[in-house]
């Protein structure tokens, strides 16, 4: 078990727009949700050009929201988040139910189960039921007799059998695409994921948050390298949610940092909102995340994890009348 | 004739007997023609909807009646459901104490995009109470049972208010006599709720009806009510939030909304908050609702009690809520087979037919109300329609409420108008725009088409001007477009070539749809008959005569438009829009004349003058004579000339500081525009004496004008609508 580390998270979005966007409403997941595994040290969230509203609110799934609007003609628009983060050690679960055990609860019992897990339970359309997909992850999830280790039996699957690339898929890529082609990045894991746990009747999380990456050995690491991820969190009875990065094979570690939990991608979406204006535009993501060394402190990671291609946030554009 | 004892229900056959009685079945095709005449002249019954088979309903002559015994029980069973219903909201969205208990199937619940999350109590949204909906209840052989909850956008309100007002003309004696219950007092609650129930923004209280939009079914009686309220009929994109406040964007300024009727999808209502992103989404609006600065009628997210997840359990649910057992019990719509037979009379025949009842409650404090009275919807497929009756409560008449409907339409109080939305402002300019775009190319190639009959081979030439006007008036060109009559098909008959003749006629059929509720029924009846020819083709010889009476409804349209809408703002934007158009496209055209290769020869001139409707005045002032400069000059800068480019924009002004001085501050801003562009026409250079001086100056100084009056209007469409 690792002990405490801060991480420091900068999450640059940048729109530049063709023509001038006279007025934008937006809605941002810029600040961190209540997780176990973490404290929110410092948080400040920078917008340009600066809003003329701004309020934050916690949503149903616990997310905090944060709308704001802004009034004056910009052609370049960009939110830089930075985050202070304490990551505290994980604990694992020593004993967890058994399959039958698990099954049966969300088979018929799913009442009893905590509320929180009710919003879960369904597949989304991003998250569909596919009957092959189903039939795919049940046969192996059913190979178990530990709900714990079937679950990770699934993550490790779709490790293996589903190739990183970042070229094959954006966030409306359908999961039928995406299940066929056995590509894609973590979002589309992680919606695999979600199919697989759901269409067995399993609540499961979509979470959305950060990964640090570490540079190759001998290479000093470049800023904004780092990217945002995806990962899921499925519900173990009796213990708690149980976080599956299905793109690097493991649970969450101590490079993962969590901003949000939603039923899929479109739940959590890091940026959106409608504006006044053309809609071309170009749009460049960076995020860097770093430990914040105290004096004499040293880090002291190991693994290195796979990065990630960002998820794209989705600005629907709203024209004016003119006809 | 069908026997009145056929009907099954001893109670209605009593009933139908003193309604025979009172309104003679003779006089039933009589009533049927008043009946028809009295719904052609309501705002929901226009021809053209139905000539369009927009309306999708058709009113019955006789009502369905109802004795107080049987309307007791039903009343009963809907207060107790509607009681039910608002529980079972109010837990949805806060303690979900019935998912606990194992009432509802989960997955299914939230599978369905009905249930809102962000109207959620956990969200800081105060609990939804489900202030109005309507039940959909039939005759079963047991007495009555229940067949749909419709709770999310309630639907033909308006319908109850047209027919039983149509009903009260035609039939007040038998009204009286079967003592009839009133709908008034009702609506009067239901008014009082909406204004005791809403947020006041500076002593300020003012709601509005949201809408699809007219090319939506249910917009029709949406209208009507609109009109019996008194509140104004919006669409979402007159709408905005700031601050956390609703606001209608009108004219000038930001018209703080305090209550919402909704009648648009809950779903992606507030694309901010919400999964769905709709085209009716008002950015902003879940935040207005949680800070409580709004009354909505129709929460987001109460259609969820609709929904058959819902509709199953509530028996056990009335147990768990209420401690007790549905009143009126529930079947399965699609199963259930009804033997209600009840008279109808249509295209003078009588017939029997069944019928389901739709009933309206709300929800005045913590007291549910049913509205005594509702529609009978027949629940035989029929092509064109449900047919739908008038529902008749009879017996018990409260003395004090003889006909207070009439107190509630308030006939002869002064009702102030609204100010006009800023969408509608923006369309009302469009549509001038589009009437003007329409008549100057409508004359334009009638001139051209008459041209090769006049001349000998001037087929070629004619040619030319057809790719001038192309080029004047900016409509884009397919390589495949060779020859004449390719050029002649594209820019007559080619609905899909942007700035044809037929794409500018449907964008005035379409401003007009838009706009009903603010021109004449003549006006908007011409401008729905003006793409008729055009759907059907025509050949090269029938052309001028349809161009002629196309130009002719033109006419018509625009001189309703001086005879029948009430001279204020919205026929202040017609004008400026007609206006701004014949300028520009006057400079555009001399512009491309100017700078075509070829000299302008006197038979091109004539062509211009024709086009402008200016021949006469010429010839009057130079006779036969061409003059270049001459027509150039009456062309730019003859203010009185109401042709020229100078007399628009003179018009443009006396408008625009009329609206100023009836208190429109806006207005000044585009009124000092419009000097400008004043004085740069009074600086154009005049046309050249000798034809070895070069055209360009005068080309550029046209299109400089032109620019301005662009930027006008870009800048009058920013104001307009608060970019």
């Amino acid at each position: 078990m690792s002990s405490s580390r801060i991480l420091k998270i900068i999450h640059r979005t940048r729109y530049e727009y063709v023509a001038p966007v006279l007025e934008s409403q937006n809605a941002g997941h810029f600040l961190p949700a209540i997780f176990q595994d973490q404290v929110l040290l410092e948080q400040k969230v920078s917008i340009i050009p600066e809003p003329v509203e701004i309020s934050t609110h916690k949503n149903y799934f616990g997310n905090l929201i944060t709308l704001f609007r802004c009034d004056q003609p910009h052609i370049i628009f960009e939110a830089v988040s930075e985050l202070k983060i304490e990551k505290r050690p994980i604990l694992e679960f020593t004993s967890g139910p058994t399959v039958k055990e698990a099954m049966d609860i969300f088979k018929n019992k799913a009442e009893t189960l905590p509320k929180v897990c009710w919003a879960y339970l369904p597949n989304t359309v991003a998250t569909l039921h596919i009957h092959e997909l189903h039939k795919e992850f049940e046969a192996i999830f059913f190979q178990h007799t530990d709900y714990i280790t079937a679950c990770k039996a699934l993550m490790h699957h779709v490790f293996i059998n589903f190739e990183f690339d970042g070229s094959v898929s954006d966030v409306n890529t359908p999961l039928q695409q995406i299940f066929t082609q056995r590509k894609g990045v973590c979002q589309d894991f992680s919606h695999i994921l979600l199919s697989a746990f759901r269409s067995m009747g399993i609540p499961t999380q979509y979470i959305s948050g950060y990964i640090e990456t570490l540079p190759p050995a001998g290479k000093e690491k470049l800023i904004g390298v780092d990217a945002s991820h995806a990962w899921v969190s499925v519900f173990v009875p009796h213990c708690g949610w149980l976080d599956l990065d299905p793109t690097n094979d493991i649970g969450i570690s101590s490079q993962h940092v969590s901003i949000a939990r939603g039923r899929d991608y479109h739940d959590v979406t890091p940026l959106k909102g409608s504006f006044v204006g053309d809609g071309q535009h170009q749009l460049s993501v960076s995020v860097d995340v770093r430990e914040f060394v105290p004096a004499q402190t040293m880090s002291s990671q190991a693994q290195v994890a796979q990065p990630m291609m960002p998820p794209s946030p989705i600005r629907p554009a709203q024209f004016s009348s003119e006809q | 004739m069908t026997p009145l004892t056929s009907i099954p229900s001893p109670q209605s056959q009593d009933l139908w007997q003193r309604f025979a009685e009172e309104a003679d079945s003779k006089t039933w095709p009589s009533l049927e023609v008043q009946m028809k005449s009295a719904l052609s002249s309501t705002s929901s019954s226009r021809p053209f909807l139905s000539q369009r088979e927009k309306r999708k309903v058709s009113f019955d002559t006789l009502p369905y009646l109802i004795d107080t015994a049987d309307w007791q029980g039903i009343t009963h069973g809907c207060r107790q459901r509607s009681i039910l219903l608002n529980h079972v909201l109010s837990d949805l969205y806060g303690e979900q104490r019935c998912l606990q208990e194992g009432w509802i199937d989960l997955p299914e619940l939230f599978s369905l995009k009905n249930y809102v999350l962000p109207s959620h109590g956990s969200t800081g949204m105060a609990l939804p109470k489900l202030h109005f909906h309507h039940v959909q209840l039939a005759r079963s052989n047991d007495g009555f049972v229940v067949l749909e909850d419709i709770t999310s956008t309630p639907r033909q309100f308006g319908h109850v208010i047209e027919q039983r007002l149509i009903q009260n003309r035609l039939l007040a004696s038998t009204q009286t006599k079967l003592n009839l219950q009133r709908l008034a007092p009702w609506f009067s609650q239901f008014k009082s709720h909406l204004y005791s129930s809403s947020p006041q923004h500076e002593n300020h209280n003012f709601g509005v009806i949201l809408s699809q939009g007219v090319d939506h079914d249910g917009y029709d009686e949406q209208a009507y009510l609109a009109h019996f309220f008194g509140f104004p009929i919006v669409e979402s994109q007159d709408l905005v939030v700031r601050n956390q406040i609703l606001y209608l964007k009108n004219l000038g300024y930001l018209q703080p909304i305090t209550f919402v009727l909704r009648r648009v999808p809950e779903n992606g209502l507030d694309p901010l908050e919400m999964k769905d992103f709709s085209s009716h989404s008002i950015p902003g609006l879940m935040g207005c609702l949680r800070h409580q600065n709004v009354f909505m009628d129709s929460i987001p997210g109460v259609g969820i009690l609709e929904k058959k997840v819902i509709y199953d359990a509530l028996p056990e649910l009335c147990q768990y809520f209420l401690d007790e057992d549905l009143i009126l019990p529930q079947v399965n719509a699609e199963s259930f087979e009804n033997h209600d037979w009840i008279p109808c009379f249509k295209d003078g025949k009588e017939y029997l037919d069944i019928f389901k009842l739709q009933l309206y409650i709300s929800s005045f404090g913590d007291d549910q109300q049913v509205m005594p009275g509702g529609l009978a919807l027949s629940m035989t497929p029929f092509d064109q329609g449900p047919v739908v009756k008038d529902l008749w409560v009879c017996g018990d008449l409260d003395k004090r409420d003889v006909e207070p409907t009439k107190k509630m339409i308030h006939r002869n109080q002064f009702r102030p108008s609204f100010n006009i939305p800023s969408r509608v402002a923006d369309a009302t300019l469009w549509f001038g725009r589009y009437i003007e775009r329409s008549d100057c190319l409508c004359r334009i190639l009638r001139e051209v088409l008459v041209e090769p009959q006049r001349e000998e081979g001037a087929r070629e030439h004619s040619l030319r001007h057809l790719e001038l006007i192309r080029t004047a008036l900016e409509i884009p060109c397919d390589d495949q477009l060779v020859t004449w009559n390719d050029h002649w098909n594209s820019l007559t008959q080619d609905i899909n070539t942007l700035g044809s003749l037929r794409s500018n006629l449907s964008a005035i059929c379409r401003n007009a749809l838009m706009l009903q509720d603010r021109i004449s029924v003549d006006m908007l009846n011409i401008s729905q008959c003006l793409t008729e020819p055009f759907s059907e083709g025509f050949s090269l010889m029938e052309a001028e005569a349809i161009l002629t009476l196309t130009l002719e409804k033109i006419a018509a349209i625009t001189g309703l438009s001086n005879d029948s809408m009430t001279h204020c703002d919205e026929w202040n934007f017609l004008i400026i829009g007609r206006r701004l158009e014949r300028a520009c496209t006057t400079l555009s055209i001399l512009r491309n004349l100017v700078l075509s290769s070829e000299r302008i020869d006197d038979h091109s001139w004539e062509l211009l003058l024709r086009t402008f409707d200016s021949i006469m005045t010429y010839r009057r002032r130079y006779h036969i004579e061409v003059l270049p400069g001459a027509i150039f000059s009456m062309m730019t800068q003859d203010s009185t000339n109401p042709r020229s480019v100078s007399y628009q924009v003179n018009d443009m002004i006396l408008t625009c500081k009329e609206m100023r001085e009836q208190g429109a501050l806006w207005a000044a801003e585009p009124a000092e525009m419009l000097n400008t562009i004043l004085d740069s026409l009074s600086q154009l250079p005049a046309w050249p004496t000798s034809e070895d001086e070069p055209l360009e100056p005068l080309a550029l100084a046209l299109e400089q004008i032109q620019d301005q009056l662009t930027m006008f209007h870009q800048d009058l469409t920013r104001t307009l609508l608060h970019l």
